[in-house]
């Protein structure tokens, strides 16, 4: 990997592997929560197992990654024209992370407590 | 002067198929660019290598290659930025080379032509009725898009060219894109027709090393994206347009 | 590029074929920056522009020519509008017009500062809509194919297989540009070598007012990258080593401060013609009044007080230039400048129609010379030349072609395979020669530049033709090193370094046969202007020995020769 620009998409595209993993683990919660009560338990110390949380954590790291270049990304695709001058970047992507910020913040609200 | 430097360049033999890196030491001055490297070992070491250049001022296009593994105008890269070396220099990379330096540009030829580069009109004006209005404002929505000098760069350091051969690629799309913003035309829904084919814009992981090599701030990795977003419009608006009127 | 469209437009059965060195887009045309004249505001005039012109021209123009070229800009202009030029634009959405050199109006459009730059990539771009128009792209013309009194076509070297080819047409159009390679210092790229002016040349037809060549006030110092009339247009002014603004010494008029709404003031100061700008600079050189450094010595371009807007949007080119080759940034630093070998207003002897005295041979743009330029062309008259001329070419050659068929093709084949044996034969000749290209051609221009520079005198110019014709000997043994076919650069560099040579002696020997000061031809030996004996065109000729210079008449219509006044 000798140019940064490769290496940063290549992990962009790994970050959909541990999404979709990620989405099996929640659909199995699913299917557990539908069976016995025992299986739920075990299911609930899988998920409380270190390698788990490990997986919980790099899957959060690389979502916010994806978060966070995809929303700087967005004034490249967008060209907003306001008297004939090219709006900023930062203007665009600016209100981008305000709203994620928002969305995560009131996520965390209802969850936390 | 007296300072000196070593080039590795890339020699190939179309005849032999042959390549080989050959190492030229030469004295260069300050101001010297790395095409004035290469100029002073045709002239005055080995007359027999081959590379493409004409304007010297970073406005033909025509000397683009690689050096030390970056895509570079070598017209506008000074040796001095690169000492102590040894600088390599090799042909573009994703070009069939044809000889030295040089490399086979038949494809992009063939893609420029096929996004129809030119002002689509229903109706000519006629020239009697003088210019098609344009503010400064609808200029500057295309402006930078018009300003690529074909210099290749961006072919060379685009990662999907490498795999993908039909790749409408980074200029060419870019051009496209130009066009489409034009104010005076009104072809944008042919060359969509080409540009969102399984050869266009969809192949564009959105590296945007392209952008990165550009030597004149064209931003195709840009152009792209926003031709994305004017592709998804333009099929929301005709699945609008078709649902509205069978009603 | 705009003569084959106009050919292809003729009829769509007619099969045009652009053959081209490089491919098109690298036509030394995109280094045109300025702009392209053309007459469209109310405050302007056709009587105007044909003024500016001849006066320009020092009364070397022909005048008919002038009249029919400016009636045509503005709707040539208009038509590359309507291609997609992106042309810079007023608040209102109409095109947008800047003063120039010699020009009494601001009559210039422009797209930035890269005029030249746009008007190619239009006109290329354009071109490919044209199913009738077929590119032979890095084919190198080699010689003219002739037969039957007329010209029936080219020999050509493909350079990606090395063969030599014929391609016959029924007429044949010239649009190589100029040669300012015969000089060192030079804006012009490395591909202007004169090629198209030596092709005629050879066949018998002359070159026209070869004495006559431009040095461009502005080039930048040490690469001598054009920096554009258009800076001076927009308010730059030109400064010497005490910070003044020279010019006011040289019969330029009185300046104004930059800060005066009415500057700049046209046909003024820094808006004059470039031969005075360029002569006046050499005048301050020997008043020991320029600035020295190690590339030479130089004056200061100032446009600091522009300001970065106006700058980013009008002059961007000149920022990135003076910033990427000269390391200094004119928003806040001065750009080294001198003058530099810009355009050659001499070329094949061509009338009104764009026809040459080789039937089925016709020539456009800086390798013609119709004459609209005379002893000094405007700036931002070149680009409207290509056009209005090259529509022209286009036409009339398309109705010829129409008329002739292909004839006496045994001839015609016999003259390839002659070309083939000629080129096989130098290639072997080379390889046990001992000259080297470039420094025949270091020394073809340093002697150039001596003998025919901005002032010029019998001795010294007398010297540079002795001194040619020892180059052409001595090119006679020139080395080659390279005996692969497949883009041989170095046979092509021996094959233009040739026609350079032809073109060099064209230069001097009108040079040293025009006793007189006209335009961009100075001879101190000879200060004035002589109407009685030089208000003649020249007209060199080819023969095995030195050039042989006659002369043609000039037409005068409605405007009889005067003084060329500038100043307010």
């Amino acid at each position: 990997m000798r140019r940064p620009r490769y290496c940063m998409v290549f992990v962009r595209e790994v970050t959909a592997i541990f999404v979709v993993a990620y989405v099996i683990v929640l659909l199995s919660l699913v299917v557990s929560v539908g069976g016995d009560p025992e299986s739920y338990e075990a299911f609930r110390d899988f998920l409380a197992s270190p390698g788990m949380l490990v997986f919980g954590v790099i899957t959060l790291l690389f979502t916010l990654f994806h978060s966070v270049t995809f929303i700087s990304l967005i004034p490249r695709g967008m060209a907003v024209w306001r008297n004939g001058k090219r709006v900023p970047a930062s203007t665009i992507a600016g209100p981008g992370f305000v709203v994620f910020a928002a969305v995560v913040a009131v996520v965390l609200l209802v969850l936390l407590p | 002067m007296g300072s000196k430097v070593t080039f590795e360049v890339f020699r190939f033999d179309s005849e032999t198929e042959e390549s080989s890196y050959q190492d030229f030491e030469m004295e260069y001055e300050d101001e010297w660019v790395i095409l004035d490297g290469l100029n002073y070992i045709k002239g005055f070491i080995d007359g027999s290598l081959s590379h493409r250049w004409s304007c010297r001022m970073g406005v033909c296009g025509s000397c683009g290659m690689i050096v030390n593994g970056y895509p570079t105008l070598t017209c506008s890269t000074f040796i001095r930025d690169y000492l102590p070396g040894p600088i390599r220099v090799e042909p573009l990379t994703n070009f069939k080379v044809e000889r030295d330096l040089i490399v086979n540009l038949d494809d992009f030829l063939r893609k420029l032509q096929q996004i129809s580069p030119w002002i689509v009109r229903d109706e000519e004006r006629a020239i009697e009725h003088g210019e098609y209005l344009q503010t400064p404002a609808e200029l500057a929505t295309f402006k930078q898009f018009t300003l690529c000098i074909n210099c290749m760069l961006c072919y060379s350091a685009c990662p999907v060219v490498s795999h993908e051969l039909n790749f409408i690629g980074p200029a060419v799309l870019t051009l496209g894109h130009r066009y489409n913003l034009d104010s005076r035309d009104q072809g944008a829904d042919m060359r969509l027709d080409e540009m969102l084919s399984s050869d266009g814009i969809w192949s564009c992981t959105f590296v945007g090393e392209c952008s990165q090599v550009c030597p004149k701030h064209v931003d195709p990795a840009g152009a792209i994206q926003q031709s994305k977003v004017s592709g998804v419009m333009a099929y929301f608006k005709s699945f609008v347009m078709s649902s509205g009127s069978r009603e | 590029m705009r003569a084959a469209i106009a050919a292809a437009e003729v009829d769509p059965d007619l099969d045009v074929a652009v053959v081209s060195k490089v491919y098109p887009m690298r036509s030394h045309t995109v280094a045109a920056e300025g702009g392209m004249a053309g007459v469209v505001k109310d405050n302007d005039s056709f009587e105007n522009h044909i003024y500016d012109t001849i006066s320009g021209s020092d009364w070397l123009a022909d005048q008919d020519a002038v009249e029919e070229f400016v009636k045509e800009a503005p709707g040539e202009l208009i038509q590359l509008e309507h291609w997609g030029c992106p042309w810079s634009r007023e608040p209102d959405g109409r095109i947008s017009v800047r003063p120039f050199g010699g020009m009494q109006i601001e009559r210039t459009w422009y797209a930035a500062d890269k005029t030249g730059f746009h008007v190619l990539h239009s006109l290329f771009q354009t071109s490919l809509k044209y199913n009738n128009i077929t590119r032979y792209d890095e084919w190198f013309a080699a010689e003219l194919l002739v037969g039957d009194g007329r010209c029936q076509g080219v020999v050509a070297i493909e350079q990606r297989t090395g063969e030599v080819h014929g391609i016959v047409g029924g007429a044949t159009i010239m649009c190589t540009g100029g040669g300012g390679q015969v000089f060192k210092f030079t804006t012009n790229a490395s591909i202007k070598t004169g090629d198209g002016m030596a092709l005629a040349y050879r066949a018998g037809v002359a070159l026209k007012d070869m004495e006559f060549v431009q040095y461009h006030p502005t080039g930048l110092l040490g690469s001598g990258i054009l920096i554009t009339e258009a800076t001076r247009g927009e308010g730059g002014v030109l400064l010497n080593k005490d910070g003044q603004r020279y010019l006011q010494d040289h019969d330029l008029g009185e300046p104004l401060d930059v800060t005066d709404p009415e500057h700049p003031q046209t046909r003024t100061m820094e808006l004059g013609p470039r031969d005075r700008l360029s002569q006046a600079f050499i005048r301050e050189e020997e008043a020991g009044n320029v600035l020295v450094g190690p590339q030479g010595s130089y004056v200061h371009l100032d446009i600091r007080h522009l300001g970065e807007e106006v700058i980013d949007t009008r002059l961007p080119f000149v920022r990135e230039l003076a910033r990427n080759y000269a390391g200094v940034d004119p928003v806040h630093e001065m750009i080294p400048v001198r003058p530099v070998v810009h355009y050659m207003m001499g070329g094949i002897d061509t009338g009104i129609d764009a026809a040459t005295s080789l039937p089925g041979l016709y020539a456009a743009g800086e390798c013609a010379c119709v004459s609209i330029n005379g002893a000094n062309r405007l700036g931002s008259n070149s680009l409207t030349e290509l056009l209005v001329f090259g529509l022209r070419a286009g036409h009339n050659a398309a109705g010829f072609a129409l008329k002739h068929e292909i004839s006496d093709k045994g001839a015609l084949e016999a003259q390839v395979v002659t070309v083939k044996k000629r080129i096989a034969s130098f290639m072997d000749k080379g390889h046990g020669g001992d000259e080297r290209i470039a420094v025949l051609k270091n020394e073809m221009a340093e002697t150039m530049e001596e003998g025919v520079g901005i002032f010029r005198q019998e001795g010294s110019m007398r010297r540079t033709c002795d001194r040619l014709g020892e180059l052409r000997a001595r090119f006679e043994n020139v080395k080659l090193d390279d005996t692969v076919l497949r883009h041989n650069t170095e046979l092509r560099a021996a094959l233009e370094l040739d026609f350079l040579l032809d073109v060099a002696q064209s230069v001097a020997f009108s040079a040293i046969a025009r006793q007189e000061s006209r335009g961009s031809h100075q001879r101190t030996d000879f200060p004035a202007r002589n109407d009685e004996r030089y208000l003649k065109h020249s007209l060199a000729y080819r023969t095995d020995g030195e050039p042989q210079i006659e002369y043609g008449d000039v037409t005068i219509t409605r405007w009889p020769p005067a003084d060329r006044v500038y100043g307010n």
